[in-house]
């Protein structure tokens, strides 16, 4: 569910905003949904890591991969198409990853204060 | 504590996206280039994208039609000028807008803005060159003329609605990159790629050379080295007194002072290798004339040429635009063509000042004179503003100051060992021209008389334009301004103390040299000698001689010919200086000599043909020998003290080589003079042929394949900003720099010079049909399959048909795209 939630957030955040609008989306997602950071954490690098991943496929695919390839020569990465793919969805996952995290602790704790300002303060013993 | 692992998860996350939106030790922002949807795979184009097929564009009068053909020419076809040169300026934007950027930063000195300090010393030699001063000056000219003035805003305020459109995922890969965006354009910006071109057409001086030469070996060593006019040179204006001869003009206001005693520095520039010829309907299969333009320059993707067509009520051409300037460049009407190829005469003079020390002051007439001080601010990025004083004089800038250090330690471009130090340059550069009017009228042709009008207004610099109508006419015409020299000026370094060596006298546009309709049938130009010596007027040495009796030869033999043979000539591989220099190699050679590992590298030469084809072994073997003859012949005596840098720029030209061969061998220029014993051509054509031989050992492994003419020599085409992976390697082409299709690497750079537009049009009666094919494509995105789709057609020396597509098959043939009014 935090996956999927992930995904379309991002999609949605990305048509819209420059590229770190997927941090917000993530951190929202994680926020929402996350129940431990552990978890939001994977569901974030796989959620973002799928955006990127289908999304730079599809550019690949649909342009018969006239870029990728010249892109790994000017990055450096040995390995070529794979290795451009590899970097891309690792670097979108990774901050997918960190958002969906720190999205689920900062959820936590703000329930927490909440709950902490809505809950009577105990009566004393008698 | 939870509350403080929360706050840490968040600072990295802010962190890691910051990190990916900024650029780091130069490094692209990752996170914005990688991203799916901003970086750089937007810039992958779909295999069947189509365009867009309407456009609101705030700026336009009415509708414009832009019909794409199949290799994504846009055919523009608007109701009134101004949509058209604004859509013109929308459209190369989108096309190329990186390319106009860099482009217009180079002569402006602002490359370091986007590319850092890297760029800085490129820019500081660029303001230094006063590049500006001269767009500015024709920025004032044109203004005055409200038909180019409108003509430029027009299609300055397209680029500007392009860039006004552009969104981060369509931004040019470049841009991507270097994590920058586009600024605005403007009317300047367009005459600073203006003025790249006169730069690089008109931009360096053999002066500080040839004063080098004559202070160490004596004038009579310059002219025997470095003389005015060679022996069966085929000028571009044969015969030329009685027909415009300058010997009936007034003489020069004053004599002029050579500067006498010190030794300055500096060199040569290529002869280039642009030709352009056209041949009455009496020599061709169909009785009408056809022209040919195949201008040369340094070959890059994008390609230095954006082919269009333009068509309004008062106008219908077709041909290739500079990107960044309006019009159309080299094409044809419906009733006229047109073609270019650069005069090559010195319009660039040096004057030594004596400046005062401490001062920005130079001596004058034997008083000190305060120099004109702009204070330049080069904004260099991550580094801040560097200020560059630039000292201007009556005669024009000073470049380079003798108490700067050397250019080795400060990394100054190559160009600079051109600059002698302390002195003022005069440049036509810096004088303004109107050349868009030239063009407005050119697109707008219909006769010869309408092509000579517009040649009028052709100032900078002097080119070679060749012409030929549906009427049967043709004609060659020398435009430009060209300057009257005094007898023996513009060879040296001249002192720059005295007033009347200010100022400059120019032929008017009448004499300039020019023929039309003339009895041989065929007009034609190669970066040779405009003129023979009955012209009265020096207008330089340095030009080019091989190729213009190669076209020479081949078009007084043509009868009926087609398009076809047009384009077999544009791609002619054949090497006149092997021709003429191999047999006398080869006879002075002593077979007694001769290593037996070397005899088979001889024989292989004995059957060559003279052909420069890209898989032929002899042209590597016979420009290898050639560069190590010429080296020993002239280094010895030239290549001293500061010019030793300049290596085979400073060399004399082939022809005089082969001509002090055909003269016997024994020229004392011949002689190495470290040594005791006096050589000979024979002796210097044996010792580099083993030389040579070695070498290529050396470099290849034993003689074969990997020695073939293109592989040996690596031809490519390098991106705008040389990288590789946008570049194209491994063609195979051919020619060489004495040939017509003179494909060959710029000195020792991987960059290569060679045909850039290859044109060919038959004047029939009922409209012009045209044929032509850049190195490149439309496109300047690395990631459109229109980047490069041209080349290998190019490659192949193969044209394509050249279209006027009429307004009522747009929206049926043709993809069209529909640009209206917001």
């Amino acid at each position: 569910m935090l996956i999927l939630s992930v995904f379309v957030l991002v999609w949605i955040a990305e048509s819209i905003w420059p590229w770190w609008g997927l941090a917000p989306a993530a951190l929202l997602a994680g926020a929402l949904l996350g129940t431990s950071a552990w978890r939001s954490a994977r569901a974030g690098f796989a959620g973002v890591a799928s955006v990127w991943l289908a999304s730079s496929l599809y550019s690949h695919w649909s342009s018969g991969g006239i870029l990728t390839g010249a892109m790994a020569d000017i990055l450096l990465l040995p390995g070529g198409a794979a290795a451009v793919f590899a970097v891309t969805v690792l670097l979108g996952g990774a901050v997918g990853a960190l958002a969906a995290a720190s999205g689920c602790l900062l959820g936590h704790r703000l329930r927490e204060a909440v709950r902490r300002r809505d809950q009577p303060e105990s009566a004393p013993p008698a | 504590m939870q509350w403080l692992k929360t706050a840490l998860l968040l600072g990295a996350t802010v962190g890691l996206v910051a990190a990916g939106s900024s650029r780091i030790m130069g490094l692209p922002p990752f996170g914005r280039l990688l991203d799916p949807f901003v970086g750089f795979w937007q810039n992958a184009e779909d295999v069947d994208s189509s365009t867009p097929d309407r456009l609101e564009i705030a700026g336009l009068q009415g509708q414009v039609r832009v019909v794409y053909d199949d290799r994504r020419v846009p055919h523009v076809l608007a109701d009134n000028d101004h949509d058209l040169y604004f859509a013109q300026g929308y459209l190369v934007a989108r096309d190329r807008l990186f390319q106009i950027d860099i482009l217009s930063r180079v002569p402006a000195g602002r490359l370091a803005e986007i590319l850092g300090a890297g760029a800085l010393q490129v820019d500081r030699f660029h303001r230094r060159l006063g590049l500006r001063a001269g767009a500015e000056t024709s920025l004032a000219l044109i203004g005055r003329d409200s038909v180019t003035a409108a003509v430029l805003s027009d299609y300055s305020a397209g680029v500007n609605a392009y860039i006004a459109s552009l969104t981060a995922a369509e931004l040019p890969l470049e841009y991507k990159l270097l994590a920058s965006w586009p600024e605005p354009w403007s009317p300047l910006r367009s005459l600073m790629v203006q003025q790249y071109m006169v730069s690089d057409l008109s931009g360096l001086s053999l002066d500080r050379l040839l004063t080098h030469v004559r202070e160490r070996l004596g004038e009579s060593a310059v002219e025997s080295a470095f003389p005015p006019t060679l022996a069966g040179a085929a000028p571009i204006v044969p015969h030329t007194r009685g027909k415009k001869s300058t010997s009936t003009l007034p003489a020069p206001r004053s004599p002029f002072s050579l500067v006498p005693g010190p030794t300055f520095p500096s060199a040569g520039r290529s002869h280039g290798a642009s030709n352009n010829w056209a041949i009455a309907g009496g020599r061709t299969s169909t009785g009408s004339p056809l022209l040919s333009s195949d201008p040369h320059l340094s070959l890059t993707l994008p390609s230095i040429w954006y082919e269009v067509q333009l068509t309004a009520p008062d106008l219908d051409t077709y041909g290739v635009s500079i990107p960044g300037l309006p019009g159309v460049i080299i094409g044809f009407t419906r009733q006229v063509a047109w073609g270019i190829t650069n005069s090559n005469a010195d319009v660039l003079d040096w004057f030594q000042l004596k400046l005062r020390d401490g001062s920005p002051e130079y001596e004058w007439d034997g008083a000190w004179r305060p120099a004109r001080i702009s204070v330049e601010e080069i904004v260099v990025r991550d580094v801040g503003v560097v200020q560059d004083t630039l000292l201007w004089t009556e005669h024009g800038p000073v470049v380079r100051r003798s108490a700067e250090k050397a250019p080795d330690e400060e990394g100054w471009p190559s160009l600079y060992d051109m600059v002698p130090p302390d002195c003022a340059m005069r440049w036509l550069a810096h004088v303004g021209g109107n050349e868009v009017r030239t063009f407005y009228l050119l697109n707008r042709a219909s006769s010869a008389q309408d092509v000579k009008a517009a040649l009028q207004h052709f100032v900078r610099p002097a080119q070679n334009f060749v012409y030929a109508t549906t009427q049967g006419d043709i004609g060659m015409q020398v435009a430009g301004r060209l300057p009257h020299k005094r007898p023996g000026e513009g060879r040296y370094v001249r002192d720059g103390s005295k007033s009347e060596t200010a100022g400059e006298d120019w032929l008017s546009p009448e004499q300039n040299p020019g023929e039309f309709d003339p009895a041989r049938s065929y007009v034609f130009s190669a970066n040779q000698h405009p003129v023979d010596e009955s012209y009265g007027n020096y207008l330089g040495f340095n030009f080019s001689y091989y190729r213009a009796r190669r076209l020479q030869d081949r078009l007084a033999m043509m009868h009926d010919a087609t398009p076809d043979s047009m384009r077999a000539l544009q791609f002619d591989k054949h090497s006149l200086h092997a021709e003429s220099l191999l047999p006398r190699l080869l006879e002075t050679l002593d077979p007694d000599r001769l290593r037996p590992i070397d005899r088979p590298v001889l024989e292989l030469l004995k059957a060559w043909n003279y052909e420069n084809r890209s898989d032929a072994v002899a042209p590597t073997i016979f420009s290898g020998w050639w560069k190590r003859l010429n080296h020993s012949i002239w280094h010895d005596e030239l290549g001293q003290g500061w010019a030793c840098r300049l290596q085979e720029k400073c060399y004399p030209t082939r022809a005089r080589v082969v001509e002090m061969a055909a003269a016997g061998g024994t020229d004392d220029w011949f002689d190495d003079i470290r040594t005791p014993q006096k050589e000979t051509f024979a002796d210097l054509a044996q010792s580099s042929f083993a030389a040579t031989a070695d070498s290529l050992r050396a470099a290849f492994g034993p003689m074969g394949p990997p020695w073939a003419w293109s592989s040996a020599r690596e031809e490519r085409i390098m991106h705008l900003l040389g990288i590789g992976a946008f570049s194209r390697a491994g063609l195979q082409t051919g020619g060489g720099a004495a040939t017509l299709n003179a494909v060959y690497p710029v000195s020792r750079s991987k960059q290569f010079q060679g045909p850039s537009w290859r044109m060919v049009v038959s004047l029939e009666p009922e409209g012009a049909v045209g044929w032509g094919v850049h190195p490149g494509g439309q496109s300047g995105n690395p990631g459109s399959r229109f980047y490069d789709d041209g080349v290998q057609n190019w490659e192949a020396g193969e044209l394509n048909e050249l279209m006027f597509i009429v307004d009522h098959e747009a929206q049926t043939a043709y993809p069209t795209l529909i640009m209206e009014s917001r």
